[in-house]
């Protein structure tokens, strides 16, 4: 995907696929293309090379089992909260859940006559993610949906959308710079880093692939080196066993998921990992 | 759980006039101001019978009634020729390039609405509203006009042409197609607005450029008559003796005004001749410039929706 013809492409060689039902979180830094991928995905672009499948379908035949929430929070200041769900009720005929917009929108405080322009930047949040989890979607692409929350509203919108998502088996993509928000909600990664994908798969599986090792040599073949340095007590690799790994030599650990995303950030030359599902072969096509 | 049930298409109309609900009154009070000022025309306009004497004779009174009367038409129909084109050249481009610079139409399409059924909505709600609302105002013009004093007004000026005939309201038109799609080309509302002005402007002065050769012209001969004054004026001058229609010959500078034999003999010219539209030829243009336009208009929107398709899946 490329905006503008003379602008470096912002995705590009980012195929994977990812399995329905999953809480998946969308990690990467500022610019890697987190908000591009979703606005593919939710038919809000259409892709300058390649496809984009959503629900088996392209994006714009799946428009209206879509959810999706941009990064904006895209609403006319002119409406009121209930106005604004008033629009969502209108617009997906059929699928709309009222008290689940409800619930999401007001929450403890919010009052249903405010105008949007009134509204504070969580409060914006809140009537957009009403919005996109008022429409009972089959795939919920929610665009750093925590970004602007208070602490408590975050808990308990996070509650609201994994009810939601559990109640339905809805499939869910939350983007994120800071893997601690949606930590613990999501069992699923996708790591983006200039425009490609690092890591994609099942949280567990990509955490189960990845060890650190310590030992007084430099050299950690056969197993692939993701980040090595120097330490003092010898060398230190986060690496990918390939095969069994020498316990006498290395002292093992586990990194943690916010170290292991660093390395990868961190060292771009990584090749990527696709665990499982997450795999594009053999369609080579981005489904969710 | 509540599940509300509304048709698809009536939601979509109905959230679009709810969004645009300032702008949808204010055009209506717009029109009931312009379509009270015409009655008060219309008022005004049957004032100088009433004197009961003419303007040519003692009549002071009516004469100046009747040119009171004759420049408010004249304005009237300047305000009915090109404030509902300006209006909605800077309504399709306000409309949806806001949308697009705000990031708004965003939320329709994420919402259950394609963008191209968005943009019909968009595009639909507007049109009916201004095009209502002109057709109205160039109807009542046409009636106060033709009802009131004869003011000698040529019914083929550009302004009275465009307020009083068909042409007006699909101008309009045409103006919120032009504004459509600026917004979409820019994706801002002021460089939209700009964009589409200056469209309007241009089909407007090509409309007047080719309005008269939209219909094959007449030819009348003899010397220029008062009835002349009353048709649209293509071309004046004078047949020579082996037949050629010289265009531009005329007897303004001859030493004794008044002679048309010796003026033609003097150019070696045997007649006048002139190229003009009667009044017959008024309908048919004006029912080919609304084609054209209509056509032009359609067009326009088609590369609207052409733009949209391009970014969009």
């Amino acid at each position: 995907m490329r905006y503008g013809r003379r602008r470096d492409p912002v995705l590009r060689d980012c195929s994977f696929r990812l399995p329905a039902g999953r809480i998946c979180a969308l990690i990467g830094p500022n610019g890697a293309g987190k908000s591009t991928l979703l606005a593919l995905a939710a038919g809000m672009l259409r892709p300058t090379q390649g496809t984009v499948r959503a629900l088996g379908a392209s994006p714009a035949e799946s428009r209206s089992r879509i959810g999706y929430a941009a990064q904006t929070r895209p609403l006319y200041p002119q409406l009121t909260v209930a106005a604004t769900l008033r629009l969502g009720a209108e617009l997906n005929p059929g699928r709309w859940d009222q008290e689940v917009a409800e619930r999401v929108a007001f929450g403890t405080d919010l009052d249903p006559s405010a105008r949007i322009r009134t509204l504070s930047g969580g409060q914006r949040t809140r009537v957009a993610l009403a919005l996109a989890l008022g429409k009972r979607a089959e795939l919920l692409l929610l665009d750093e949906p925590m970004a602007d929350l208070d602490p408590v509203a975050r808990h308990q919108l996070m509650g609201a959308l994994l009810a939601v998502a559990v109640e339905h088996g809805t499939s869910v993509v939350m983007s994120s710079h800071v893997l601690a928000e949606l930590e613990g909600a999501c069992d699923h990664l996708l790591l983006l880093g200039r425009g490609q994908i690092r890591l994609a798969g099942d949280s567990e599986d990509v955490l189960t692939a990845h060890a650190r090792l310590t030992g007084a040599s430099p050299d950690f073949a056969p197993h692939t080196v993701v980040e090595s340095g120097t330490t003092g007590r010898g060398h230190t690799a986060l690496v990918r066993p390939q095969g069994p790994v020498d316990a006498t030599t290395w002292l093992v650990e586990q990194p943690s998921m916010e170290e292991l995303i660093l390395a990868h950030l961190r060292n771009p030359g990584a090749p990527a990992l696709f665990t499982g599902s997450a795999s594009p072969a053999p369609s080579q096509e981005a489904a969710a | 759980m509540t599940t509300l049930s509304y048709s698809p298409r009536h939601g979509l109309i109905r959230a679009v006039l709810r969004l645009h609900r300032v702008p949808l009154w204010v055009w209506t009070m717009m029109v009931i101001a312009g379509a009270s000022g015409l009655v008060w025309l219309h008022q005004l306009g049957q004032e100088p019978a009433l004197y009961g004497e003419s303007c040519g004779a003692t009549g002071l009174l009516q004469c100046a009634t009747e040119l009171r009367y004759g420049s408010t038409e004249l304005r009237s129909a300047q305000l009915v020729a090109w404030l509902p084109c300006g209006i909605a050249a800077c309504a399709g481009a306000a409309l949806i390039g806001r949308e697009l610079e705000h990031g708004t139409a965003a939320l329709a399409w994420s919402q259950s609405v394609s963008p191209a059924r968005w943009l019909a909505a968009k595009l639909a709600v507007p049109a009916v509203a201004l095009l209502g609302g002109t057709a109205a105002l160039t109807l009542m013009f046409r009636w106060v006009w033709v009802s009131g004093p004869d003011g000698g007004v040529n019914r083929w000026n550009s302004e009275y042409f465009h307020a009083a005939g068909s042409v007006g309201p699909v101008y309009v038109l045409l103006g919120l197609a032009l504004g459509a799609l600026a917004a979409l080309l820019t994706r801002r509302t002021l460089p939209a607005t700009g964009l589409a002005l200056t469209g309007m402007a241009l089909a407007y002065t090509l409309g007047d450029q080719a309005r008269s050769s939209l219909w094959p012209a007449s030819e009348v001969r003899g010397p220029w008559g008062p009835a002349l004054n009353q048709v649209d004026q293509l071309e004046a001058g004078m047949i020579t003796k082996s037949g050629e229609h010289v265009s531009g010959l005329a007897c303004g500078d001859q030493a004794v005004p008044g002679d048309l034999a010796a003026c033609l003999s003097n150019h070696g010219a045997v007649d006048f001749y002139a190229k003009v539209h009667p009044t017959s030829h008024y309908w048919p243009i004006q029912l080919v410039e609304t084609g054209v336009v209509l056509t032009l208009a359609t067009a326009v929107v088609a590369a609207a929706f052409w733009v949209l398709r391009r970014s969009l899946p």
